[in-house]
């Protein structure tokens, strides 16, 4: 069974389909628009911050070798806790698809589908995920692993396309809209690193659990840059008062690059291929709520619920009337749901649990045997 | 087996019956428009021109026979907005119009003067519209403007519209400015936008110089008025400037090259300059920028004053008689007497452009803008009205050849 | 008297009523029915009765001459031949038989090396009982004399049960059978007509051996023997069906293949429940990881240097009797993009081929769908000039371009079918019939546009070069899938279909090897099989999937003469 598990290279890909599609779809705009000129100074600072509490994560977690976040709750609050922090962290994938469903097809609606009923778009990246949750993890994180690398080049290709339409100046003045939505109410952008949630669940899944340290940090470190590369490469181009108004937000520079005057609009390109991360990052979230509902629920089969979370999310995504409320939601609940279950709730239970543990070793007690065998 | 057979069925029939495949529009079932003109309605906000292709005209010659065909059709309609015009035009056209293939976008100057933000937004939020379509200020109306440009060396109009923009890598006539360029310009809080000057050259029209006592030189022309004896043809030469979403002024050849230098979007140009051995004498010069040009700001009490230094090298073309070009002491003299002209060029452009048309087009803005904390502290500085205060220095440093070919002959 | 009654009502109906003539009619009847019929069979006299409990040779030769005739259903079937005869040995006389089937044996090896010595009675044949008894032999044994002494053959064996002479006879060996004796023996005198072998005839290459396989199991193994030449070569005899017990040989080097990848293929190909076996494409079906995908997952190849190749990597290779063609396993997408010539070539030739290979499979699957999806929804990603050349073309086309495109695709499968099922004289000029002059008036009679017969030709090409013909046919399916899905939703559809395809793929195991091999894992470049080819001094190391017991293929410093301290 060795070619069920992770690698390290796979389960960086894993973790970086979250923020990859993060980009494509709308985070930079969102920061730029909270934080206008100084967006770039904000990225630095959140990432900085992720990347402190990454550490802290990853040297907690190595302590528990091939186990999962739900497994220590277990081991530090029996099943209740286990079920308590399972039912709050499964809302952040679910919202996360839902979001994602509904985001992305509005915006190919807008871009391509005029007229196209809205279910008919997002159909198909639900089906898209139902197939890859059929067919298992191990596609799941193969096709990760293919389709990632692919989506980040083309990110960067579209950054060095605008490479003769830089102006530093843009990035001017320092402080953007003020150091308030700089470094304070800015630091809830912190969201965008939601992908985090993943290295709580990482674990079980690895070849070697030694290189799970090396995994977080490779993760982060890309993250962060990429996520700079996007918003820097925004900025760097247009008045940041133009950047908020299009649909996706790398859309409007790639609607802009020109390979000499043959081809000149290459967007739908591009567009395929973040439709075909779209579809990578929809699986994995529905994998995870997957594996979480079936943590919970000690459930067998995960690939009999897939058709039923795949419809779920559909009908889901259906219900708000207009993507803004969706939106609305995201920033002023989700948002800070996601604050504070992933960089806060999250790491407390792991310290905690390796306390206990400490404790426990210290006594010379036997290790409650409360982890279950996966 | 049987159950996948079945769910693939299901699939099939939803897909086909769900969308009727609503989006799909096929190809010759659209109208390709390659130019939009606004004008000023007479009786209606605004009158809208679009150029439409006929694609067959220009497809293959089947059997030899060369389609009668016009290459495009034009057509006008007076309305409230563009999508209005567009809507009304799709009533009347067989076909449903398409906006992706749009080469230029032509205002005329009338309208532009009132100011065209409305329009700006209307063309960015369209999807089909691509954002590196020209933006053009045209002298006369967009609708005679459109029916007047008649490609005469390209069969694709389309290519035309590419080329007589692209143009400007040699001559330094215009710049190459898009709807995107265009949009951030005027979104900018340190720069000002401008757009691409054009107009119908007819041998009616008088030929007239800006400048009557330069009269020898050539770089006075502007658009539709400049000294080609043809038929009536299209021209692009020099720049609209506006003021935020309002034409300002208008710059001609001389003061284009300029602007170009300045802004680092010169690729080569062709200038004329007096000669320093005799009276009445020119040398043609080919000019190219070998570096970026400094520019930098400082703020006396609250005045800008602007430094600019620009480095050229340049090219004797041709030469009068008896001028000894293999003479080093020669060639320093032409040095220092471009050097002089330049200047003395670019620092009329630049307080044309602020004493004149109060416009920053160059975006010195951006030099001053790190002096500033906050970007609420920035606009409150109010830098594009300051702007008309500034006071220019302008350094050229040149450095000449000569090419070898007429060098050596006495 | 003349009785008009009688007359008219006796002749009458024969002159006025139309009677139809009986048309023939013949059905098979249904199973049940069969039996029944079969029971009456059982009487008709040319039907020997076969005593089932009759497993062993007996030491009557009558009981064993009766069962051999009713096994082989003497009376009906026209080549069996039985020999009876009697050998003379000494004084004694014993009567014996052979039989062999006619055509399969060579009759002089018969007439000259067992018929000769068993019924002559000569000097060197004459046994000396009483030198057996100075050398204190216990007791003369009549099968170990035949053996050792009379029957001058090198492959004689002794035999007990009836089903192990049958399969040898069956297989173009002649039986033995002597009275008194409880066992028969076999002897080798295949001879048979059979194809020599010849240059591969569907995998061409230029630079590279020109021997294919035969039908012939023996050729075929022989001829792997002579190219890998190393006495580890293992080949395995098993026999699938239960009633053509059609021979399979499974050929592995043992001191290379992984023990497990072997024990895999010996547990598949002995646990199949089937009537019988003709060729090794059947086998394939049968023993293949995921018996619903459409890609290939195991290599079928007609060229011996590429089996012999695969073989020293450390794959298992199978031979059926009957088919001219090896199965290598495990297979991964990439086996089946490369020729065995990439190997031969240098690699940087070869590697511009492997591109062209790579590109052309992309092209080959996407490309209609891709115009179909552009066409109809992505209008703007067409250049201006192309775009104004394709609508002016598309013009006086009646058709929606889905419609064209399956017509074009279709004409163009036909084309392909028909080209290939037609007597060979014939064939190419299908072909040129087709596409020429079909082309030219499809576009004249403004049924299709010139683009799309580029495009669908451009295709064509695209999916010949696959050197595969299994995944020609995954593509050829694919392609209409994916024409389908660019008309449904554009490149949102070419997404979904190329995603389903990716998750797919990454799915799809060969006995064992993840199916994407060298694109994913961390696989060294330096092997015969990796996604660019090496050059032949960097081959170091065995594709890493197969996990071989020898990790590298040659010296780290491969060319010692150029480097000869080094080492």
């Amino acid at each position: 069974m060795e070619n069920s598990k992770m690698g390290v290279i796979e389960a960086v890909f894993f973790v970086l389909a979250v923020i990859t599609n993060k980009i494509i779809l709308n985070f930079p705009k969102e920061i730029v628009l909270w934080s206008g000129n100084s967006a770039w100074l904000n990225v630095i600072y959140i990432s900085i911050i992720v990347g402190v509490l990454a550490i802290i994560v990853c040297n907690l977690f190595s302590k528990f070798g091939g186990y999962d976040i739900l497994d220590i709750s277990h081991y530090l609050g029996g099943n209740f806790l286990k079920i308590a922090l399972g039912t709050i962290l499964i809302v952040i994938p679910l919202f996360n698809s839902i979001d994602l469903v509904r985001d992305f097809s509005e915006d190919l609606k807008l871009i391509y589908f005029n007229t196209s009923p809205l279910i008919f778009i997002s159909l198909f990246f639900v089906i898209a995920a139902i197939i890859a949750n059929k067919a298992g993890f191990t596609a799941i994180f193969k096709t990760c692993t293919i389709i990632m690398p692919i989506v980040m080049i083309s990110i960067v290709v579209i950054l060095f396309s605008h490479l003769k339409n830089f102006e530093i100046e843009r990035l001017l003045p320092i402080f953007g809209n003020g150091v308030n939505e700089t470094f304070i109410s800015g630091l809830s952008n912190i969201s965008v690193h939601s992908g985090f949630l993943f290295l709580f669940f990482l674990m079980p899944f690895l070849k070697n659990t030694e290189k799970y340290k090396k995994i977080g940090i490779i993760a982060w470190i890309l993250s962060s840059l990429y996520l700079l590369l996007s918003v820097l490469s925004l900025l760097l181009v247009f008045a940041s008062s133009t950047v908020t108004k299009e649909p996706l937000s790398l859309y409007l520079i790639v609607r802009t690059i020109e390979y000499g005057t043959f081809f000149q609009r290459v967007d739908a390109l591009f567009i395929l291929l973040w439709i075909l991360s779209t579809m990578t990052y929809l699986s994995v979230l529905m994998f995870m709520a997957l594996y979480i509902f079936k943590k919970i629920f000690n459930t067998e089969d995960r690939k009999v619920l897939a058709s039923c979370f795949g419809m779920l999310i559909l009908a889901l995504s259906l219900i708000p009337e207009n993507t803004v409320i969706l939106t609305t939601i995201q920033e002023t609940f989700f948002k800070y749901y996601f604050l504070i279950t992933i960089f806060i709730l999250c790491p407390i239970i792991l310290y905690l649990a390796s306390r206990k543990k400490k404790k426990e070793l210290q006594n010379n007690k036997p290790i409650t045997k409360n982890i279950p065998i996966i | 087996m049987r159950n996948t057979i079945a769910v693939l069925l299901i699939i099939t029939v939803c897909l086909f019956s769900l969308t009727g495949c609503y989006d799909a529009r096929s190809i010759e079932t659209l109208s390709y428009a390659i130019a939009i003109g606004i004008d000023e309605g007479e009786t209606n906000m605004l009158k809208l021109t679009v150029q439409f292709v006929n694609p067959s005209s220009m497809g293959s010659n089947k059997g030899g026979s060369t389609s009668s065909s016009e290459p495009t059709t034009i057509t006008s309609v007076e309305c409230a907005s563009l999508d209005s015009g567009i809507n009304i035009m799709n009533s009347f056209i067989s076909r449903q119009i398409n906006l992706s293939q749009c080469r230029i976008i032509v205002f005329s100057e009338t309208i532009a003067e009132k100011g065209i933000s409305e329009y700006l937004y209307t063309l960015t939020d369209n999807i089909e519209i691509r954002p590196n379509c020209n933006i053009v200020v045209s002298t006369c109306s967009a609708e005679e403007f459109l029916q007047n440009s008649e490609p005469a060396s390209e069969t694709l109009l389309g290519k035309y519209y590419d080329s007589i923009v692209n143009a400007n890598k040699y001559t330094g006539s215009t710049d190459d400015i898009e709807l995107s360029d265009f949009f951030t310009a005027y979104k900018d809080t340190f720069r000002e936008p401008y757009a691409v000057l054009a107009g119908i050259n007819s041998p009616d029209t008088p030929m007239e110089y800006q400048d009557a006592s330069k009269s020898t030189i050539d770089s006075g022309y502007v658009a539709d008025k400049s000294s080609v004896l043809n038929d009536t043809f299209m021209q692009s030469i020099g720049i609209a400037v506006f003021r935020s979403d309002k034409l300002v002024g208008e710059l001609n050849v001389g003061e284009t090259i300029s602007h170009l230098l300045l802004s680092n979007r010169l690729h080569q140009c062709h200038i004329t300059v007096p000669s320093p051995f005799s009276e009445n004498g020119i040398i043609d010069l080919r000019i190219i920028p070998t570096m970026d040009s400094k520019k930098e700001v400082t703020l006396v009490n609250n005045t800008p004053y602007i430094t600019c230094e620009v480095f050229l090298s340049g090219e004797i073309l041709s030469s009068t008689k008896g001028i000894n070009f293999t003479e080093n002491s020669n060639i320093d003299l032409v040095e220092s007497y471009v050097d002089a002209y330049m200047e003395q060029q670019i620092s009329e452009y630049l307080y044309k452009t602020s004493k004149d048309f109060k416009s920053d087009i160059i975006g010195f803005g951006s030099k001053v803008v790190g002096n500033y904390l906050t970007t609420e502290d920035w606009v409150n500085s109010n830098w594009l009205d300051n702007y008309q205060n500034s006071f220019f220095d302008v350094t050229v440093v040149s450095d000449i050849k000569v090419g070898e070919t007429f060098s050596k002959i006495d | 008297m003349f009785n008009l009654k009688t007359f008219l009502d006796s002749n009458l109906g024969k002159l006025f009523v139309y009677k139809k003539n009986k048309d023939y009619e013949f059905s098979l009847p249904i199973a049940c029915d069969f039996e029944e019929d079969s029971i009456v069979n059982n009487n008709v006299p040319y039907e020997l009765e076969l005593d089932p409990s009759f497993k062993k040779v007996g030491t009557k030769l009558s009981d064993n001459l009766d069962y051999i005739k009713a096994k082989y259903h003497i009376l009906i079937n026209s080549d069996i031949q039985i020999k009876e005869f009697n050998i003379l040995l000494e004084d004694k006389s014993y009567s014996a038989f052979i039989i062999y089937i006619d055509g399969m044996v060579n009759s002089e090896i018969i007439n000259d090396f067992i018929l000769r010595p068993l019924m002559l009675r000569n000097k060197t044949n004459t046994h000396d009982r009483k030198k057996d008894k100075e050398s204190k032999l216990s007791s003369f044994s009549l099968e170990d004399y035949i053996i050792n002494c009379l029957i001058p053959q090198n492959r004689i064996l002794k035999k007990e049960e009836f089903n192990d002479i049958i399969l040898e006879v069956n297989g173009g060996n002649c039986a033995l059978f002597i009275d008194t004796l409880g066992v028969a023996f076999t002897a080798e005198v295949k001879g048979f007509k059979q194809r020599s072998i010849s240059t591969p005839s569907n995998e061409v290459v230029v630079r590279g051996s020109q021997e294919a396989f035969v039908e012939s199991i023996r050729t075929n193994t022989s001829i792997l023997r002579r190219v890998i030449n190393n006495e580890d070569l293992i080949i395995e005899n098993s026999y699938v069906g239960k009633f053509s017990h059609t021979a399979v040989s499974i050929c592995y080097l043992k001191n290379i293949t992984n023990n497990d990848l072997v024990a895999e293929v010996q547990y598949r190909i002995n646990n199949l429940d089937i009537d019988y076996l003709i060729s090794s494409g059947q086998l394939e079906q049968l023993i293949q990881d995921n018996s619903h995908s459409i890609f290939p997952q195991i290599v079928a190849t007609e060229r011996v240097d590429k089996t012999a190749s695969h073989l020293l990597e450390g794959r298992v290779v199978v031979l059926v009797n009957g088919t001219p063609y090896a199965l290598v396993m495990p297979g991964v997408f990439n086996d089946f993009l490369s020729s065995s010539e990439d190997l031969n070539l240098k690699s940087q030739y070869s590697n511009l081929i492997r591109i062209i290979r790579i590109l052309s499979a992309f092209l080959s699957v996407l490309l209609p769908g891709i115009y179909v999806a552009v066409t109809s929804y992505h209008h703007e990603l067409i250049p201006t000039q192309l775009l104004f050349a394709i609508a002016a073309t598309r013009e006086s086309v009646p058709f929606p371009i889905i419609i064209e495109t399956l017509i074009m695709e279709t004409a163009f499968e036909l084309i392909r079918e028909g080209g290939l099922r037609v007597p060979s004289p014939i064939g190419p000029t299908i072909g040129i019939v087709g596409a020429l002059i079909l082309g030219e008036a499809a576009v004249s009679a403004n049924i299709v546009s010139p683009i799309l017969i580029i495009i669908v030709a451009i295709t064509a090409l695209c999916s010949f070069t696959i050197p595969d013909l299994s995944l020609n046919f995954t593509f050829r399916i694919l392609r209409f899938v994916y024409i389908f899905l660019g008309f449904t939703a554009g490149f949102l559809g070419l997404a979904l279909g190329l995603f389903a395809q990716l998750v797919w793929l990454c799915n799809l195991t060969s006995f064992g090897s993840p199916y994407l091999t060298p694109y994913l894992s961390k696989a060294t470049l330096r092997t015969t099989s990796s996604l660019f080819v090496a050059p032949a001094w960097k081959r170091e190391n065995k594709p890493t999937f197969l996990n071989s017991k020898k990790a590298d293929s040659q010296g780290k410093i491969s060319m010692r003469w150029k480097y000869p301290k080094s080492h």
